[in-house]
């Protein structure tokens, strides 16, 4: 059997045969590490995994001393393929790992989606930096990661930032998806906000938001915030089908 | 329903007081084609309205030309797929037999945005079942959305809410629950004509290690990302589209959603389990392909527990239980007695039993004789069909955790009221998925 390092060589391979068997080996590796009992190998090989994910070769010096920064040690397929063995067994400890890795837009997609699947504390944290980061398309998936972390009440308040006033329409609209996902009744107005847009598209959206946080809210016992929304979209001038959704919820 | 006119057409399908009023306000001089419809057809106004958003094998010749366009009461206005030639031929069947010229798309938003719609048909890969039924749904829209329902456990959950919330009348493609044989077997087992049940087995198929191919450049015809979608990304390969991604676990769960689907849903109806599930959960009876490139379960015996001590065993090769031999199909085990059945035969211990007419006090269960009739009927009755979407997630919830444990390599437990799974946080990291931007439940 070889060791992990051997494993996560092979996922460099151009041989794609190669890198499935180097695949597979990891993640029936990171299957039985995550049992209950084996904390101690699971960080070991997350640990290691994250070693490799921006591991580079030597800087050297050019002719005139300027430093060249090494180079990756893994091509990005490589190193995608790696972050995604630590969505499985990552932890606070490779988050900083995970955020180096966000650097390169090669690799950001799924090095953001290992965080969302982390747990710890620091992975929101960085989720959150990660706002700041450029590209709407990215940026639409960051905050997808935060509406996720339902509970957490620093993503919450980031997402009610980039939800009420982000630059970019379509990360903003984002941001009013992810907040239907977290139980507060503070969320209403800004979604009601959204929905007095001249766009019919905007308007759509956030009607549809505002229905989905009702249902949350719903859940989470506080019926009464639930039913002011329903109220609101239902003497709106929101779509028939949504003024029915309310209607619907009215009556539970 | 038709947004355009605020005419509600489904309150008039299903003729309510309100849709009959509405009824009123229609034109005095009616179309010569609705004074035509009449003699054959019902009149337009009758006819539910549909989009077909998937247009592949699956979509195109068995829900479009086998059903929609061979039935009076479905009209087909829009057809959608991510590959060219698959709605370019989805349209061109559409105006051979209905000479209507359907709204032809390849992004399901858009066709999402018409007005004349009143309820879609989904035959999409797996992994983008959910996507698209939730938007429908949010456009107001009733749905027929092919088995596997969902990806993922919490994809079923986040769609169940979407039905509930806009009222949406949702037909999962277990079309089994439609076949006289599949009631009849479940009816005697619900009635307890063998006797509290012990075990039920389910053989499914196994699945090959798969053939490689190159990556290489995508077809013209198909836009590649959007195929993927939500999917990480993976370069094209012809052996991973089209039928073909039901073998890769980015997609699909392979043949224990794609059968196991069918099957574990009848055993789950049995079972009177269509709001619940198992609460344990077995997968180290597994083989996974060791030279690829399929990296879905080829071969398992998964093993699932009910709370009042039914076991389910889920197979993919071959079976000999009570000295009957059969390769797909679903066997009952009852302390008096067995009852097999498959999509072509029922088979009992006693061959009496099959003769066996329900009494005023038995229970019977819910009637269906046509997957797609059941749905246009509560389409126009607004009750639930069938295979409603919650019945739906539970059945695939049975095999996606059948899958994780598979993929973990150990036993489970899971609660079914809470829906997680007990005391495994990496079992409940594989209930959801992250998706690739911009794409999110």
């Amino acid at each position: 059997m070889a060791t992990i390092c051997e494993y996560i060589s092979q996922l460099n391979s151009d041989d794609q045969m190669e890198v499935f068997e180097g695949t597979r080996h990891l993640t029936e590796m990171a299957a039985k590490a995550t049992a209950a009992g084996r904390e101690v190998e699971k960080a070991a090989m997350a640990a290691e995994l994250a070693n490799h994910l921006n591991g580079r070769t030597e800087s050297k010096k050019d002719d005139k001393g300027k430093e060249i920064p090494g180079q990756y040690m893994y091509s990005s397929a490589a190193r995608i393929r790696i972050s995604r063995l630590l969505g499985c067994v990552g932890g606070r400890s490779e988050v900083p790992a995970l955020v180096e890795a966000m650097n390169d837009l090669d690799v950001r997609e799924a090095a953001r989606m290992a965080l969302e699947l982390n747990p710890a504390r620091e992975a929101g944290e960085a989720l959150i930096k990660a706002l700041d980061s450029v590209g709407p398309e990215y940026r639409i998936g960051v905050v997808n990661s935060l509406g996720k972390r339902a509970g957490d009440e620093a993503a919450l308040a980031a997402l009610k930032q980039v939800a009420a006033a982000d630059a970019e329409l379509p990360v903003q609209l984002a941001a009013a998806d992810a907040l239907a996902a977290f139980p507060d009744p503070a969320n209403d107005p800004i979604l009601a906000k959204l929905m007095q847009s001249a766009d019919p598209a905007v308007k759509n959206r956030a009607a549809r938001a505002r229905l989905r946080l009702a249902g949350t809210l719903q859940k989470a016992g506080k019926g009464d915030a639930a039913r002011d929304i329903y109220k609101a979209v239902q003497s709106s001038d929101a779509e028939k089908a949504q003024k029915k959704a309310a209607e619907i919820g009215l009556k539970r | 329903m038709n947004k355009q006119t605020g005419f509600n057409r489904r309150e008039f399908l299903s003729g309510t007081a309100k849709g009959l009023a509405a009824a009123t306000v229609l034109p005095a001089i009616l179309p010569s084609g609705v004074a035509r419809a009449a003699a054959d057809r019902p009149a337009p106004s009758d006819r539910v309205v549909v989009g077909c958003i998937g247009t592949g094998s699956l979509g195109r010749n068995h829900h479009l030309a086998g059903v929609l366009l061979n039935h009076k009461s479905f009209e087909v206005a829009a057809v959608c797929d991510v590959d060219r030639d698959h709605r370019d031929e989805a349209a061109r069947i559409v105006k051979e037999r209905s000479g209507r010229r359907a709204g032809v798309y390849k992004d399901f938003r858009q066709l999402l945005e018409r007005r004349d719609l009143d309820a879609v048909m989904i035959a999409t890969p797996d992994h983008w079942h959910t996507l698209c039924a939730i938007a429908a749904i949010e456009a107001g829209l009733d749905v027929y959305c092919e088995k596997p329902l969902t990806l993922t456990i919490n994809e079923g959950k986040a769609l169940v809410a979407a039905a509930r919330r806009y009222g949406t009348v949702f037909q999962t493609g277990s079309q089994q629950r439609s076949d006289k044989r599949f009631r009849q077997a479940c009816e005697l087992v619900r009635n307890g004509k063998i006797g509290h049940i012990k075990q039920i087995d389910t053989v499914l198929h196994p699945v090959a290690d798969g053939d490689w191919k190159p990556p290489q450049t995508p077809p013209a015809e198909l836009d590649w990302d959007f195929w993927l979608g939500p999917a990480p990304y993976a370069d094209y390969a012809a052996n991973r589209v089209h039928y073909q991604f039901r073998w890769f676990l980015d997609y699909s769960g392979g043949v224990m959603t794609d059968w196991g689907a069918h099957h574990n849903d009848i055993a789950q109806w049995a079972l009177e389990m269509d709001g619940s599930g198992p609460i344990e959960v077995d997968g180290t009876q597994a083989t996974f392909s060791e030279k690829g490139p399929h990296t879905v379960p080829l071969h398992f015996d998964v093993k699932y527990k009910y709370a009042n001590g039914t076991v389910l065993i889920c197979h993919t090769d071959g079976q000999d239980i009570n000295g009957h031999k059969f390769g797909n199909g679903v066997m009952f085990t009852g302390e008096n007695g067995w009852i097999f059945v498959s999509r072509s035969e029922i088979r009992a211990s006693d061959p009496e039993l099959l003769k066996l007419e329900l009494g005023a006090g038995d229970t019977r269960l819910y009637k269906s004789d046509g997957h797609h009739d059941n749905w246009l009927e509560c389409i126009r009755s607004r009750e639930k069909c069938i295979c409603d979407v919650e019945i739906g997630h539970r059945s695939v919830s049975v095999c996606h955790m059948g899958n994780i444990s598979m993929r973990l390599g150990r036993p489970l437990k899971w609660d079914p009221a809470k829906e997680v799974f007990v005391g495994d946080e990496a079992a409940n990291r594989m209930l959801d998925r992250p998706m690739r931007a911009p794409w999110h439940i």
